[in-house]
């Protein structure tokens, strides 16, 4: 299940049991442990705590084999996004224009705290890890690609599929992220 | 922990954008300010596609569509 990840933010110590089980089980920078707490102490649901995260990561699901080509991957590929972005703008005739654009601004926003946030806290930091959530977003720059589209009518709705289809998975990838 | 896993997200925003709901919730503060988030989005952007979609079709006459 984790194979690009060795020790995910949002995996539990595969704890079961012992005195000090709350302090090893629960990660006390993660703010949405409020929430857990408040939840579990109720009597809406029964889970089988205790072995929760061990029924659902097992240690043979992540291993992270993948962990380092994962984060070298995703460098090599921001980097690109980064250069090419900065040749497009040199390139364009009005770079204040270009950057008021939705696509730069996705860019930007994808591209340069990527670096910030890898140099400053690292890629196992909960921020940085809510950033890479949101790099869904370029999805949104599904335009160019329906730009070669000539047809009317099949530019417009390929392009609402699009629109719809990139809604649907940053939404979800972001609130799966949240909750967990 | 509520497991909420990537095809539970997904389905949740299906029901949400959907506006059939079936009593589904999140849980963390965190993740309901986000879904507000969301949801303001598809409130404003769903009908302005929609609008477009149909001023499109509109557009061409039954004989010209292709």
């Amino acid at each position: 299940m984790c194979k690009f990840d060795k020790d995910p933010i949002w995996r539990m110590p595969a704890t079961s049991s012992g005195p000090d089980y709350m302090e090893n089980v629960y990660p006390k920078d993660i703010w949405l442990i409020d929430s857990y707490d408040k939840e579990s102490n109720t009597t809406s649901y029964v889970l089988p705590i205790d072995n929760l995260s061990e029924h659902y990561f097992p240690s043979g699901d992540c291993s992270g084999e993948f962990h380092i080509y994962y984060y070298t991957l995703l460098i090599m590929s921001h980097t690109y996004f980064l250069t090419e972005f900065l040749l497009r703008a040199l390139s364009a005739k009005e770079i204040k224009n270009f950057i008021g654009e939705l696509d730069s601004m996705i860019e930007i926003f994808t591209n340069v705290p990527f670096f910030m946030l890898l140099a400053i806290f690292g890629k196992e930091d909960y921020y940085f890890q809510l950033f890479l959530a949101f790099d869904m977003m370029r999805l949104m720059l599904y335009d160019r690609y329906v730009a070669h589209i000539k047809t009317e009518l099949t530019n417009g709705i390929t392009s609402i599929i699009m629109y719809l289809f990139s809604l649907i998975m940053i939404s979800s990838i972001v609130i799966q992220f949240i909750e967990n | 922990m509520v497991s909420f896993n990537f095809f539970q997200s997904f389905y949740f925003i299906m029901t949400t954008i959907s506006v059939v709901g079936y009593g589904s919730s999140i849980y963390s503060l965190q993740g309901k300010l986000m879904m507000g988030l969301i949801i303001i989005i598809i409130i404003v952007t769903i009908p302005e596609k929609a609008t477009d979609l149909v001023t499109l079709l509109n557009s061409k006459s039954k004989f010209a569509l292709a």
